[in-house]
């Protein structure tokens, strides 16, 4: 026999009690964080505000990259799809936002399924510049089709409440996150989250046991799209103002940044580096637009010396320490 | 009637000409060595019967179905199994993960239904149902083989094609082996269609041979006729 090696054990994902677990500290956390208006001021809670949105954003990218391994460069563009579908549908035909919100994460669903159906056969390198092909076209057109779109200038947008307050917002972007974050962990812990991993293990083992990997790869972007279209489009009625910045490239790099120096393919990492991006890049705010070149940097460095991002840094220091309870992030 | 025809199976990759009109069945219930000399296209065929590569021309037939070009998913959800040369486990994922996904993607598993029995049966029956949550990445070379083999079963095949699943055991373990082979064809039905260079196991465990050289089938019988074939002697070892 071979010499014996430490044995890495993992949370079982089937468990009744880690699901148990998961449940009980995603809904303290949202309590706590239901507490945020009594003691920060309208500032910070508007940085809470995009915050949240970046967690849907990273989280559902991470869907996509971190657990079926198709690195997506239209996920912005998706969530711009979301934005302005429900913006447009505001304010040239007067839907209501809520309603208008449903639309732009169905249309973006829909967008995702066809871009899919299109590209996904390709995989790997060819898919990742299908989508950034598709992110450019589409910024083209909203830059473009002024009429419609207002440009650069912006279309302004009803908000989703008659009264704008920032803690009502607060909690709309909180259920929002929670919708999302509750729908990535149901998927990565049904079947199909486990075929989404063993396709991106091994194509080839997975197709040899049954698994539809075109399925499978379908499924992950339309889910991964349309969740990014939810985002965008509560996101553009928050800002009241929405622009071709949502579906921008510098966008796109933002929110891959997080999820990578998060930890991608982890559940909590992209959290982690939606908080911690989007709060520092608050702070350097002021040195001009140059942090998404610096988050891009360390995203680099990131994915070559700890590819599981500051979560796996986290597990790291842990099994250093003790090994008993390693991996307590999944 | 054969459980699994090929007829005048080709493939070409660019010039070469990898197999050549190869024909073979296996009946139901036997085991079948694919023996031949390096690159005489035995693993290439495997690839072709399970829907990795399309042939070029030629077909093949399955349990009464031509499954000629099928994906390999649809082919393993058909009743066709298969093991790597090189044993590819899902690294990543702990073994009852990897046997998982074997089992729920099979015809007739719906989306709420149990799957922890028959991953259970199927890692205790290659016997590392002790390192059930151990990643696959962390086991050893004998262990991811069985791990590989838990999974192929656990789509429930009626054939298995196993390639070279001997390869860097010892004595020891590959008389296991063997008997866990045997055992699966006697107690379950399953037939088996086997890549082999250990020369002992395949004389000991097979009821007929098929000799591939250069894409060709180069002569078929029982393993002593095999062995003693002086064809088969000067493929191995030139003229």
């Amino acid at each position: 026999m071979a010499e014996k090696k430490p044995k890495r054990k993992r949370p079982d994902s089937k468990n009744p009690v880690d699901r148990k677990r998961f449940y009980i500290s995603l809904f303290i956390f949202t309590g706590l964080f239901c507490l945020l208006p009594l003691i920060l001021d309208d500032y910070r809670l508007h940085v809470v505000i995009i915050c949240l949105f970046y967690v849907m954003m990273a989280s559902s990218w991470n869907l996509l990259a971190g657990y079926t391994g198709q690195v997506s460069f239209a996920h912005a563009a998706f969530a711009g799809i979301g934005a302005y579908t429900s913006g447009i549908l505001a304010v040239k035909a007067g839907i209501n936002p809520w309603i208008g919100v449903a639309a732009g994460t169905t249309l973006a669903g829909l967008l995702g399924l066809g871009l899919g159906f299109l590209c996904l056969r390709m995989g790997g390198i060819y898919l990742s510049l299908a989508t950034l092909g598709f992110s450019e076209i589409l910024h083209i057109i909203i830059t473009n089709e002024y009429e419609i779109t207002r440009g650069t200038m912006g279309l302004q947008v009803p908000g989703l409440l008659t009264e704008y307050s920032k803690a009502a917002y607060l909690y709309i972007m909180l259920t929002g996150a929670l919708l999302t974050l509750i729908v990535v962990y149901q998927l990565i812990h049904s079947n199909m989250g486990l075929n989404f991993r063993a396709v991106q293990n091994d194509e080839k083992a997975a197709a040899s046991l049954g698994v539809n990997v075109v399925q499978v790869r379908v499924v992950a972007f339309t889910a991964s799209s349309a969740l990014a279209g939810f985002a965008g489009a509560v996101y553009g009625h928050y800002l009241l103002l929405i622009t071709p910045e949502i579906p921008s490239l510098n966008q796109q790099f933002l929110v891959l940044s997080m999820t990578v120096i998060g930890g991608l393919g982890s559940f909590v990492g992209p959290i982690i580096g939606a908080f911690v991006l989007e709060i520092l890049s608050e702070y350097i705010r002021a040195y001009g637009e140059y942090h998404v070149l610096a988050f891009g940097l360390v995203a680099l460095i990131m994915a070559r010396f700890s590819p599981n991002g500051i979560v796996g840094l986290f597990n790291r220091f842990q099994r250093k320490k003790g090994p008993s309870n390693a991996n307590t992030a999944t | 009637m054969a459980l699994l025809e090929g007829r005048r199976l080709t493939k070409r990759f660019g010039g070469i000409l990898a197999l050549e009109d190869v024909d073979f069945s296996i009946k139901e219930k036997e085991i079948v060595g694919l023996i031949g000399p390096n690159g005489a296209g035995k693993t290439t065929l495997f690839n072709t019967i399970a829907g990795a590569f399309k042939p070029s021309s030629g077909q093949t037939f399955f349990d009464g179905h031509d499954i000629t070009g099928l994906t390999a998913d649809r082919i393993c959800r058909l009743g066709i199994a298969r093991t790597f040369q090189v044993a590819r486990p899902f690294p990543d994922m702990t073994c009852i993960e990897n046997v998982r996904v074997a089992v729920i993607n099979q015809e007739g598993h719906g989306a709420g239904e149990p799957w922890e029995g028959a991953v259970e049966k199927s890692l205790d029956f290659v016997g590392i149902s002790a390192h059930g949550k151990t990643l696959a990445r962390d086991l050893n070379l004998i262990d991811k083989k069985r791990l590989e083999l838990a999974r192929a079963l656990a789509t429930r095949p009626k054939l298995l094609l196993l390639d070279e699943v001997l390869g860097g055991l010892n004595t020891q373990e590959i008389g296991l082996a063997v008997e866990l082979i045997r055992k699966l064809r006697d107690e379950q039905g399953v037939s088996i269609f086997w890549i082999e260079h250990v020369m002992g196991a395949i004389m000991k465990a097979t009821e007929r041979v098929i000799v591939l050289d250069q894409g060709k089938t180069l002569m078929e019988g029982t393993p002593s006729e095999v062995v003693q074939d002086e064809r088969v002697i000067k493929a191995y070892l030139g003229e």
